[in-house]
């Protein structure tokens, strides 16, 4: 009887390989043929820390209000002077760090508000925001840049890029550092954390890092209103940016958001020193492989069990394909709620795209394998030991 | 009996203090960041030294603090930036495997509905205006793929009927659009 045991559980073992077997040739078809790409982006697009996300924003009530981080909206603002009395105004309330989140790429026909943004910019202390373009794989180094006209050493910068594949992307996570030809380069969000904790990011923690979206937003000033809320600026971070401009709209698992506040999260996310830690692909693989098995255990035992029974009602069940799919979609749910539980008590995020499909692949993998054991029965009976083989007599 | 009654007023006694001394916290380590907020001046804090929970604390990002409380045995280490008295930075813990059970299976319910309850709750007016960001950030670009309900971002665009919802909202687009070339200043990210 223990032998038989043994057996069984080897066979779900081999029943969860084939149900990853089925997601990796799935995966690899669908990310590798063209008129499939849909499906891979609709795959690579999906994650569950927007739920998570969604569940904390979910509750009603305002939610908890930055005390290190201020914003300061200039959408309306398109003068360079006016911009540079905004950043003035901002420096005489005395925060803690200034982030201006623009490219003042080009000198336009307005040169006093050129030469006035100039001074203020070398006078203010304030980290600007640049761009790397033109990113070269073989060294994994940019090779261009976009910074600012008055851009010089004596200023500091950050480059604000956004982690994406140049198309519609959801904004999860930020960068800490990236190579502009060969040389490492720190963002905008790690240049102002910096600046604000006085401590640098060790150089072994400059891994791409999850947004932490949580139940907290971050204080608006209009430009005009500055020093009126001189209380909201003192010691602070504040971020000088536009709010209300749609070209620097991003989607997040929030909605839509201002790339301003992407920075707010992104910045208070290292202050807070919220950082989600995630599994890496190997692991990943190990805990859909060892779920799939605990899947295939439970399905073939609850099929078995439903088929015992002889009341009306059991074989009504054991019958009905929805019912068995609505036990599956608990059994995720489950899975989903596990997940979810230690991502907010232990701020560890498991990616569940993997374990997921291969859990629906699993009644696709036992299926398969059952048609393996049947056809091999025929010729060697030892195989009509098997769990997974059907009798036609009886059945 | 005089002695029992001794006893247990010294017991008594002993008790009242360690009540009393329960609200203060024995330093026993802390990083040089970290320091106490007494009428807006600083003081760093130091080894063996005795914070009163009504202290204000302050721990910058990377800084950290253990603190003992002798009389309950127990220990904090508090490594998140805050800025606040030291009872609420305490007592700040996170939700319960209860509560978040709870908040799941809300958010799976709302979720089963249809989002059901947020429809019926709305206001007509609320509907529009999150039909019309819709239709809005649709001519936007490719990263801004959608809004949320409780998105508070969006400007909303006023009321039109059906027929001209999406001339206007191309209008707008363009108009934005002719304001940004207009001005050198970009922005990207």
């Amino acid at each position: 009887m223990k032998k038989t045991n043994s057996t069984a559980l080897i066979e779900h073992g081999l029943v969860a390989v084939i149900a990853m077997t089925l997601i990796v040739v799935l995966g690899w078809l669908s990310f590798n043929i063209k008129f499939l790409s849909p499906v891979a982006r609709a795959i690579q697009e999906f994650s569950l820390s927007d739920m998570y996300y969604n569940i904390e924003w979910q509750e009603n009530g305002a939610p908890e209000m930055s005390r290190d981080i201020t914003l300061i909206d200039i959408t309306e603002v398109r003068k360079r002077d006016e911009i540079a009395n905004v950043i003035e105004k901002v420096k005489q309330c005395s925060p803690a760090v200034i982030g201006v989140d623009i490219i003042f790429e080009d000198q336009n026909y307005d040169i006093h508000g050129d030469m006035v943004l100039m001074d203020v910019a070398e006078a203010s202390g304030a980290i600007f925001a640049y761009k790397l373009t033109d990113y070269a794989p073989m060294t994994d180094s940019f090779q261009e840049r976009v910074r600012s006209y008055f851009a010089t050493d004596s200023i500091k910068e950050g480059y604000v890029n956004a982690i994406g594949d140049m198309t519609a992307t959801c904004l999860r996570r930020f960068s800490i550092e990236r190579n502009f030809r060969g040389q490492p380069q720190r963002s905008f969000t790690a240049q102002v954390a910096e600046a604000y904790s006085k401590n640098d990011i060790p150089l072994g923690k400059t891994d791409d890092r999850f947004i932490n979206y949580r139940f907290i937003d971050f204080p608006v000033i209009k430009y005009d209103s500055v020093l009126a809320n001189r209380n909201l600026i003192k010691d602070r971070i504040v971020l000088i940016g536009t709010i209300g401009e749609e070209a620097d709209m991003h989607f997040t698992p929030l909605g839509k958001r201002p790339g301003l506040k992407v920075q707010a999260y992104s910045i208070q996310t290292v202050i807070d020193q919220k950082n989600i830690e995630t599994t890496d692909d190997n692991t990943l693989m190990l805990l859909s492989l060892l779920i799939c098995w605990l899947t295939a255990l439970w399905q073939l035992y609850w099929i078995k069990f439903v088929n015992s029974r002889k009341n009306s009602l059991w074989v009504f069940l054991a019958n009905s394909n929805i019912f068995f799919n609505g036990i599956t979609f608990a059994w995720l749910a489950l899975l989903a709620w596990l997940t979810y539980i230690i991502y907010e008590r232990m701020e560890y995020y498991i990616p569940m795209v993997m374990v997921l499909a291969s859990v629906v692949l699993v009644a696709e993998a036992r299926d398969i394998y059952a048609a393996i054991i049947n056809g091999l029965a025929n010729s060697n009976d030892t195989f009509k030991k098997s769990v997974y083989y059907k009798d036609k007599k009886t059945s | 009996m005089k002695r029992l009654i001794l006893t247990l007023l010294f017991i008594f006694c002993i008790s009242f203090c360690n009540m009393i001394l329960a609200q203060d916290y024995h330093v026993c380590e802390a990083s040089s960041e970290v320091c106490t907020i007494a009428k807006g001046v600083k003081t760093p804090v130091t080894k063996k030294q005795v914070i009163n929970e009504k202290e204000r604390l302050e721990i910058p990002a990377y800084g950290y603090i253990i603190l003992l409380d002798s009389i309950n045995r127990k220990s904090y280490k508090i490594d998140t930036p805050c800025r606040d008295m030291l009872k609420n930075i305490i007592s700040t813990d996170k939700a319960t495997v209860e509560e978040l059970t709870l908040k799941y299976f809300r958010y799976i319910w709302k979720k089963m509905c249809g989002n059901y309850d947020m429809a019926v709750t709305s206001t007509v007016g609320q509907r529009v205006t999150a039909a019309f960001r819709d239709i809005d950030s649709l001519f936007v670009d490719s990263t801004a793929r959608g809004t949320a309900l409780t998105d508070t971002v969006c400007r909303p665009i006023a009321c039109k009927r059906d027929s001209t919802v999406q001339q206007d909202t191309v209008q707008v687009k363009i108009h934005r659009k002719a304001e940004c070339e207009k001005d050198e200043c970009k922005k990207d990210e």
